[in-house]
């Protein structure tokens, strides 16, 4: 897995855009896979920023690709037990005055990827994603 | 690569914003200083030109639901033009286009306020 450490602020999201970049020219991912990729790491990564910003330290993003799987990790050091997979669907359907920007994010993540795990040991947030390649 | 920018102009007296580049959690403040500048000097008739939008995350979109309510109360729009089939994707996964107006051009846009915003013809 590549993996790189970022610090926890909207600002890096300008150089995880580029780390995803360079691993999208080695692994030979299309322009659609980097918007994916840019989407779903912002998603995750931004809730770690929101609802976990006292860590003080860098969190980090890996990316590995296994044939037509794109395994895709972040980690969140030294915060608290917060599983973004168990927050209930955002009714799509619903008008808008009922409407909450909240949760949008992960029910976006949800529908992009093929998998979304969380784990949490030793004080560490993990959010594992994975998303198969069309070919 | 992730910068964003933003430009204001006028089509037949409606206000236009050009979107450029990337609009995340880290730009997405931008745009709402921009909304409120034009809320605060009654300007509701809005059309977002999302031709040079290369990015969207939910902060993004967080942005026109913050807004819309304000605007439609004052009798305006805000109307989204000119996306791109991956940016639009991400508002159709919420069901966006239930809600807002998305054009396929900005003339489009126009078009649409100069009917809604026209007094009924006399004698109907």
């Amino acid at each position: 897995m590549t993996e790189k450490k970022f610090k926890k602020d909207f600002s890096s999201l300008e150089s995880i855009d580029a780390f995803i970049r360079s691993f999208a020219a080695d692994h030979s991912l299309d322009d659609e896979m980097v918007f994916t990729l840019n989407f779903v790491i912002e998603e995750i990564f931004t809730n770690m920023v929101k609802y976990q910003p006292g860590s003080g330290k860098d969190m980090s993003v890996g990316l590995s690709r296994e044939d037509d799987l794109l395994r895709i990790r972040l980690v969140d050091y030294g915060v608290e037990y917060f599983d973004p997979t168990s927050k209930p669907p955002v009714d799509v359907n619903k008008p808008l005055e009922e409407r909450r920007p909240g949760g949008l994010g992960v029910h976006l993540v949800k529908m992009y990827v093929d998998d979304f795990r969380y784990e949490f040991t030793d004080d560490n947030s993990i959010i594992t994603l994975t998303k198969k390649l069309k070919d | 690569m992730s910068t964003f920018k933003i430009e204001h102009r006028e089509n037949n007296a409606i206000n236009v914003l050009d979107l450029k580049g990337y609009l995340d959690a880290h730009t997405a403040p931008e745009l709402e200083k921009t909304f409120q500048s034009l809320i605060d000097t009654n300007r509701f008739r809005i059309i977002v030109n999302c031709r040079d939008l290369t990015y969207i995350s939910s902060a993004g979109l967080g942005v026109f639901m913050a807004y819309i309510e304000d605007v439609r109360r004052n009798q305006g729009d805000i109307k989204l033009s000119n996306m791109s089939p991956k940016v639009f994707n991400v508002f159709d996964l919420l069901g966006f286009p239930l809600l807002y107006e998305i054009t396929p051009d900005e003339a489009d846009a126009v078009k649409k306020f100069q009917e809604t915003g026209k007094p009924p013809k006399a004698g109907k």
